[in-house]
């Protein structure tokens, strides 16, 4: 079995951290997808899609220009449906919502970001085809509200070839010289 | 679990994680599938290879484009350009690693071959393929360039929103995620540039998204 390690992926090089971005929780034989995840997975995709909501609302109320408030003010509702969305989801999965955290002003990147980070767990591992599409969609729909956030940050607007929602390239690789210890699989469950 | 359905698995790990191409560059192994693919491989196969074609085409009219545009905007271009091939590159290794055929990319807008009886692409979509490169060699303005460009993200958001759900590999599934959230940045701001508000570009790239969701089947 290869260990798989954060330094052995940039041993690979050239394009190989693009071929570590299809990594996730191989390894196992069991379908990871007929565990009866759903009601777990669609209440931490809730739980951030509420905080954004919440974190876009925050951050509208400051006298923003007249294009940033008008974003905002878009992303307050899509956030919304989302939300609805995903609130009939877990009930029809038989789960319950979770409560969520309060953000901070000015916390709309990084709860976008906790966001995508859940949605792309649930795109994975969601049970039905059409709940881990929703999932992608959803991903997409943040990644998309992030763009323009950041560049009215005045930050890159698509600074990465795989939006993973997570501050590094998570994707490990195979390094034969690491230790037991340091072995991973790649997919990591996210808060 | 057979034995080769675990190889199977096991060998899309591995090029997931960029070791089994690694290590064939080495000469320690060839592809452990080659010539002994299952059916569920040849399923896998197809969905790769139409992805790959689709982001090689968008590499190439990005890279088009880039020497079509003035200098403000040529490196935002050459980014996404770079973002596309970081896509087919990572695809291109999985379909590597299952011991399949890869597909050329187009280098030139004429380069109909890049498309045609290609092993895993199905007719309807080479068709398509050979359509787009074929308006691509028609363009000549910047907004041209642009508002094709974001056709171009469009069909692979729907694309990987449609067809991602589908494969049984996770990884996979979570790599079009993933790609899709890059598409749909590249949409922002494509549209940006061609004259839409924040607001509308993002609920445009989502609205493209959604449509695509996989509706509920009978045996899920």
């Amino acid at each position: 079995m290869q260990t798989v390690s954060r330094r052995g992926l940039f041993l690979i090089g050239g394009s190989g951290a693009a071929g570590a971005m299809l990594a996730g929780c191989g390894g196992s034989t069991d379908d990871p997808r007929a565990e009866g995840r759903d009601p777990e997975l669609l209440a931490t995709a809730l739980a951030a899609e509420t905080v954004l909501g919440e974190a876009y609302a925050v951050g509208g109320e400051g006298g923003a220009p007249a294009p940033v408030t008008a974003a905002i003010e878009s992303f307050i509702a899509a956030s919304r449906k989302r939300a609805e969305r995903l609130a009939g989801l877990l009930e029809q999965a038989g789960g319950e919502a979770r409560e969520a955290d309060t953000p901070a002003p000015g916390t709309e990147i990084e709860q976008g970001n906790a966001a995508i980070a859940a949605y792309r767990t649930a795109a994975g591992l969601l049970s039905t085809a059409q709940l881990r599409g929703t999932a992608i969609a959803f991903l997409a729909a943040v990644a998309a509200e992030l763009s323009v956030m950041s560049d009215f940050a005045g930050d890159d607007p698509a600074p990465r070839a795989f939006v993973t929602g997570l501050p590094g390239e998570p994707y490990v690789a195979g390094d034969e010289t690491d230790a037991p210890e340091t072995t991973t699989t790649t997919t990591e469950e996210q808060p | 679990m057979s034995g080769a359905e675990s190889s199977r698995r096991e060998a899309l790990r591995l090029a997931a994680l960029g070791v089994a191409g690694a290590l064939a560059a080495g000469g320690l192994v060839r592809p452990p599938l080659a010539g002994a693919q299952a059916p569920e491989d040849e399923d896998l196969r197809d969905f790769l290879v139409e992805a790959i074609s689709l982001e090689q085409l968008t590499a190439f009219a990005y890279a088009t484009a880039s020497r079509e545009v003035d200098g403000n905007t040529r490196p935002t271009l050459e980014s996404f350009q770079e973002q596309e091939q970081a896509h087919a590159n990572a695809l291109r290794q999985a379909l590597d690693a299952l011991g399949f055929d890869l597909p050329d990319a187009p280098d030139s807008t004429t380069d109909t071959g890049a498309f045609e009886d290609v092993e895993g692409l199905e007719d309807g979509a080479s068709e398509r393929l050979l359509e787009l490169l074929d308006e691509l060699d028609g363009l000549s303005s910047p907004r041209d360039y642009y508002a094709f460009l974001a056709r171009l993200e469009d069909e692979q958001i729907t694309y990987y929103t449609r067809e991602g759900p589908t494969v049984e590999s996770v990884d996979l599934t979570t790599t079009c995620a993933e790609i899709a959230g890059c598409q749909a940045q590249h949409v922002v701001v494509l549209r940006g540039a061609l004259g839409d508000s924040a607001e509308e570009a993002a609920s445009a790239a989502a609205r493209t998204a959604a449509d695509a969701v996989p509706r509920a089947s009978g045996g899920e």
